[in-house]
């Protein structure tokens, strides 16, 4: 190895195993936050490549250079699919991302519930986008369970996103069935709920099991796709639900400045690949 | 844990890399032209690595060799004459082979103790196609085989290790490269090459291959598919003399899948992710813009 090679090696190894046998490990160039709060184990870290990257629970959820893949198809697929959104929520997404890509859209409140208020703590710090976030005045953050809010509250809106992590830990809850329900009834008419579904790779049975209540549960429910570098597998699964309103039938423009969202990209990722429908 | 064991690691960059755990080395040697490293992985099955670089793993080679080879393949509208250069694996030849016009493919690699290690440690991948009578293959030079032709084709793929300085595929992305295709190709000819990465890390290749194409051909048409093995979206150039692949209807798709008797179930193409797979995200389309001619004297080598 040269020397010059020798000093720009990174100091610390973070070693994400997706499997026993497949990892993915990442050079840490400094850590910025370790702790643990009441509900899980909170990393954050500095990668040459990726920016700053957070670990929750030992697994990938954003970094700063490729968290646009996720957020944006997230958020703009359900946005340009409805007439006219004007009220938001989302559970989970304490990193802040999908808050970050709603306010680019004229709405006029978006209601975050975020179980855990130290992953929200840490990564204001961190990534950037969250702090401008949280001084917008159409944005409310309430810490809490996004389960229990679904079926308490008497609020409704046009748009409700599930960004959760992964269905162990405290997002257990955010997979069933029963917080599925929960949320269609705070729909508004011509409403869509979209949210995350895993890895088409290492999830799928999970996946289709979940697609099976969900399509009990609403009329319109259908996957889509999209990479995901930083994530296991590197592609990501996402589920539109809506009482009617078409996936295809797009309404609106998306706000400027995306980096992989556009009209062309929303219609490709409901065009499913073979193995979707077999599994791998 | 997951720690213990022999693992193989494949660096992206010096600050990402991917782990996979060795269950068995099928093979591990050098030829007269590349390191070749074939493992058993309990996740992925074989997978195969040349210079380090992976270029195929059982769960998933189907999905890149589909994406490689059928886009193109249906866009021409009667294929018959079909040149790959490298495919050492076999599977390309394999994925040609299943279009019913086809009556000859050429395959040109230049290393032929790298196609008698994967025949012998990856079966599945050739699947036979290399025995089939249909099938020509010659081990040499691919710049040789293009620059001495005088054989004219419908379809050429080029299937290629990304270009390290000292890897065989150092020439093989070049605007004059490119320029010889476009000679060797009949009147409705289609060309189309893998790219690498598609992701905003090593995209700088894929938007410059596209540029290059652009220049050489009538119609550069890149595009994306996903290969979960390789972790990153991947990138593939199509260059065509006429008519425009995405604009291909799927019933026109379908009606040639049927015309051409396909008889294996697709992993990943489709008649309806045909036209998908040619929707360029913004980030690519700006990169495309920026990106810069590849030629042979300035060339685009890979770096980690």
């Amino acid at each position: 190895m040269k020397e010059e090679d020798r000093r720009n090696r990174p100091v610390f190894e973070k070693r994400e195993y997706h499997t026993d046998s497949f990892g993915i490990f990442f050079g840490v160039e400094s850590i910025l936050y370790s702790g643990r709060s009441r509900f899980q184990n909170i990393e954050i870290f500095a990668n040459k490549s990726f920016g700053n990257v957070l670990i929750l629970d030992g697994l990938v959820q954003t970094t700063e250079k490729d968290e646009f893949f996720y957020h944006e198809m997230l958020v703009h697929p359900a946005f340009t699919a409805h007439p006219s959104p004007q009220s938001a929520l989302i559970i989970g997404g304490g990193d802040g991302g999908i808050t970050k890509e709603i306010l680019r859209y004229p709405v006029e409140r978006v209601k975050q519930v975020e179980i855990d208020a130290a992953v929200i703590a840490a990564s204001e710090k961190f990534f950037p986008w969250l702090s401008s976030a949280r001084r917008d005045p159409r944005y409310e953050l309430l810490i809490g369970d996004g389960a229990e809010y679904v079926r308490t509250t008497a609020e409704k809106y046009d748009i409700i996103l599930v960004d959760s992590s992964e269905p162990i830990g405290p997002s257990r809850v955010l997979h069933n069935k029963a917080f599925y329900e929960n949320v269609k009834r705070r729909l508004n008419p011509e409403g869509v709920i979209a949210a995350q579904a895993g890895s088409p790779f290492y999830h799928f049975p999970f996946i289709q099991e979940c697609l099976s209540f969900l399509k009990k549960i609403f009329k319109i429910a259908r996957l889509y796709t999209g990479p995901v570098p930083s994530y296991p597998g590197g592609g990501w699964c996402y589920a539109f639900l809506s009482a009617g309103t078409d996936p295809l039938q797009l309404k609106k423009n998306p706000p400027p400045g995306l980096k992989y969202y556009n009209h062309d990209v929303h219609k490709a990722a409901f065009a499913l690949p073979a193995f979707m429908k077999t599994g791998i | 844990m997951p720690d213990e064991g022999l693992f193989f690691y494949e660096p992206f960059s010096s600050f990402y890399t991917r782990g996979f755990k060795v269950g068995r080395i099928l093979y591990e040697g050098k030829t007269g032209f590349q390191h070749v490293l074939c493992l058993q992985n309990a996740m992925f099955g074989k997978v195969l690595f040349l210079d380090g670089k992976i270029q195929s793993a059982q769960i998933d080679e189907r999905i890149y060799h589909e994406a490689l080879v059928h886009p193109a393949m249906m866009t021409h509208p009667k294929p018959q004459k079909v040149l790959v250069i490298g495919g050492g694996e076999g599977a390309t030849v394999r994925e040609v082979l299943k279009h019913g016009t086809v009556g000859e493919a050429v395959m040109v690699d230049i290393d032929e103790e790298l196609v008698r290690i994967c025949k012998k440690h990856l079966p599945e991948w050739s699947g036979g196609s290399l025995e089939d009578s249909r099938t020509r293959l010659l081990f040499m030079d691919a710049h040789e085989f293009i620059t001495g032709t005088a054989e004219k084709f419908d379809v050429v793929i080029s299937d290629l290790t990304e270009p390290l300085a000292e890897g065989p595929a150092a020439l093989l992305f070049s605007m004059e490269f490119f320029t010889r295709i476009l000679d060797i190709l009949k009147d409705d000819g289609v060309f189309v090459v893998q790219a690498g990465g598609a992701d905003p890390c090593s995209m700088g290749f894929f938007c410059s291959c596209a540029k290059t194409v652009q220049r050489v051909f009538p119609r550069a048409s890149p595009y994306t598919a996903f290969v979960f093995s390789f972790g990153l979206p991947w990138g593939f150039v199509l260059g065509s003399k006429k008519g425009d692949p995405s604009e291909l209807s799927e019933a026109r798709i379908g009606k040639r899948c049927q015309d051409r008797d396909f008889s294996d179930d697709f992993m990943f193409y489709s008649p309806a992710v045909h036209r998908a797979l040619f929707s360029l995200p913004p980030y690519l389309c700006k990169e495309m813009g920026r990106a810069r001619l590849i030629t042979e004297r300035n060339p685009y080598l890979w770096k980690l």
